[in-house]
């Protein structure tokens, strides 16, 4: 069976079908209308300034190579921004040495400066240490608020402004439908793409915010990263994985459903935020909102 | 008929070559070849069969959903590449 032509150049042989805008697209249209969505959501959320040194966080796995790649593409050829790579070792077995190595050669091919932080510098605690203590959240929750931690460290220690994160469209959509069956309405403002100027923390962007995960994954096939053949052996947040579960059927069935409900979010943040009044934690010294950080909250609950 | 398959990064079980030949019959499509191979490779099976997450199959270079998706047919030695969609950030 032969491709239908491309819809954007009319003349090379389509690869891909983008259900949800009807384009078929050839692999090169593909990968620049990546690029010009990831450019256009940063030009409208206001995400760089000229000269802006943007700490990358990378993971290893095809969003945030996907991200790197893009950002230093799209950089060399505006902004002229610089980027440094930045990477989380949680220190999980098998699965984080394995990413270390990809981040790693990932850069090195492409030029960017790298720079790897772990758990145990940072806290005194790999993640398989914390997993394996006794304790009442599950490893993700640990995980989740250490990694952030970690990351706002890393970009400030090699002097960024911004810290650009690979959360994508599908993530976009189900951090909005998990803050609506939470209740959590006055989380949404933290979806905000563009991120928030706030004191002691780097401000967060989030380029991919309008790439559906799928393209990602085309991106990363397209360009031969280097794909991660271990998962995260403590992979599984319940409710995340139901509003994954069901984001993806619906968008299989009713395609644009995630740029629906992305786009729906959007709509329920606040006009502008301001900065929170934080306070300082009474053992780290960081930001927080109580008198305790959460990240100290929840080391001493690991009985470590 | 015999067609080529690779199973990229989390799909790949351990120990499996980088590229597989799996016998499906004549006039086989997409859809009876993601069964054979997870009744082939049952450890892989949940990943490969899942109606939230859809994975990148290409079939030639061209991801199926640019052909008739599952429905597509497939011919003899083609070569079907199989990403995962939903593994890792």
């Amino acid at each position: 069976m032969k491709p239908l032509i491309c819809t954007k150049c009319h003349e090379r042989p389509s690869i891909y079908h983008r259900a949800y805008s009807g384009e078929r697209l050839c692999s090169t249209c593909f990968k620049a209308s990546l690029r010009e969505r990831v450019q256009g959501a940063i030009n409208r959320f206001n995400m760089l300034d000229h000269w802006s040194r943007v700490a990358v966080g990378v993971s290893g796995g095809k969003d945030s190579l996907t991200l790197l790649h893009i950002l230093k593409r799209i950089e060399n050829e505006t902004h002229g921004s610089e980027i440094i790579a930045i990477t989380i070792d949680e220190g999980i077995k098998g699965y984080r040495d394995e990413s270390l190595g990809i981040v790693e050669r990932s850069c090195k091919k492409i030029g960017v400066e790298w720079l790897s932080i772990s758990f145990d510098d940072l806290f005194g605690y790999t993640m398989d240490e914390i997993a394996s203590s006794e304790r009442r959240l599950g490893a993700c929750s640990f995980c989740g608020v250490l990694r952030r931690r970690a990351l706002n460290e890393a970009a400030k220690s090699v002097n960024a402004d911004r810290l650009a994160t690979g959360h994508t469209l599908d993530d976009m959509a189900q951090s909005a439908l998990l803050n609506l069956l939470r209740g959590d309405t006055g989380k949404m403002a933290s979806l905000h793409p563009g991120g928030f100027r706030n004191p002691g923390f780097v401000r967060r962007i989030k380029p991919l915010c309008e790439v559906p995960e799928k393209e990602t994954t085309l991106y990363s096939f397209l360009e031969d990263f280097e794909l991660q053949s271990i998962s995260c052996p403590y992979a599984g947040e319940a409710m995340r994985g139901d509003a994954r579960a069901f984001l993806g059927n619906m968008e299989t069935r009713r395609p644009g459903t995630l740029f629906t409900t992305y786009q729906t979010a959007l709509k329920l943040m606040p006009e502008a935020k301001t900065a929170e009044i934080m306070k300082t934690c009474r053992i780290c010294g960081e930001p927080s909102s109580g008198d305790t950080c959460r990240v100290c909250q929840l080391l001493e609950e690991t009985k470590l | 008929m015999l067609v080529r398959v690779r199973l990229l990064g989390s799909l790949r079980p351990p120990g499996i070559p980088k590229e597989i030949e799996v016998e499906i019959p004549a006039d086989s499509k997409i859809a009876s070849l993601i069964e054979e191979l997870s009744r082939l490779y049952p450890e892989i099976a949940s990943s490969l069969i899942n109606s939230s997450t859809v994975n990148l199959i290409m079939l030639e270079g061209i991801e199926v959903g640019n052909l008739e998706g599952l429905d597509t047919f497939l011919d003899q030695n083609a070569t079907v590449i199989i990403v995962p969609v939903t593994h890792g950030g």
